[in-house]
């Protein structure tokens, strides 16, 4: 059972990328006792940031009329949030690493993914949509 | 974008004039930028707005310093928040680029 439950819908444009982050701090901030520090909540944020940047540029590859449906819930002790689609979707296991020595200048979206949260899961929804779900836990007590 | 670029004891100095550097605006900042990655060998980047930035963003300001590299030139950069070094430091650029706290900072490396 959540603490706390927020969604959002947002046209696939990288344009919309900012209101997915104003999202992702307006709900974090909101919350009862602050569960997440401002390190965490920006990390969440980049994460969000990159993960429907990814949508609109791989699953939906570039098409700026279709949506992404965004939840956050918080739980005693994480935050999630949850990314879905109606593009294609996406198998980390075919992710190139990232290439940390200045040589390309992209393809460190899903590696960065990675590193701000502590949870990355990509599904099939229970409708039938593409879910990429980002778990932060909370701070430490 | 606006991109003033200014002399500052003959090195040039470009500021970001944006809070945030990510896909939607990238393409954008790689176009404007371009007029002082062609006059210059070398440049500052002063980001001190920058609020925030993510992997299109770097991607951007790295292609910033391959092009400078390129014609041997060199691209400094300046006044990282504590956000946007998190994200430099996340995929290591932090240790590509030269980094200095102030615009002075990065002026004066060029002349040592």
């Amino acid at each position: 059972m959540s603490l706390a439950r927020a969604e959002i819908e947002f046209r696939s444009d990288l344009k919309e990328l900012r209101r997915a982050r104003e999202f992702v701090r307006t709900f974090c901030h909101g919350l009862p006792d602050q569960p997440l520090d401002e390190d965490r909540v920006a990390a969440l944020e980049l994460a969000v940031d990159e993960a429907a940047s990814n949508i609109i540029k791989h699953a939906y590859h570039g098409r700026e009329d279709q949506w992404i449906h965004m939840e956050g819930e918080v739980f005693p002790d994480h935050v999630s949030i949850r990314l879905h689609h109606l593009g294609d979707p996406f198998d980390p296991a075919t992710a190139q690493p990232p290439a940390l020595d200045g040589t390309r200048e992209s393809g460190y979206g899903a590696y960065m993914i990675s590193q701000c949260v502590d949870q990355v899961r990509y599904y099939r929804d229970e409708r039938g949509r593409n879910c990429i779900a980002l778990v932060k836990e909370r701070n430490e007590r | 974008m606006e991109i003033p670029v200014e002399q500052v004891e003959g090195v040039s100095v470009a500021t970001l004039d944006v809070d945030e550097l990510d896909a939607g605006n990238s393409p954008e900042f790689k176009r404007d930028i371009a007029p002082a990655l062609q006059a210059n060998t070398k440049l500052v980047l002063d980001l001190s707005r920058l609020r925030f930035v993510d992997s299109s963003g770097l991607g951007a300001i790295l292609s910033c310093l391959r092009l400078l590299s390129a014609k041997n030139g060199d691209l400094k950069l300046c006044g990282l928040s504590k956000q946007v070094r998190a994200a430099f430091e996340l995929v290591r650029m932090h240790r590509i680029f030269a980094i200095t706290a102030t615009r002075e900072e990065a002026v004066h490396a060029f002349a040592h």
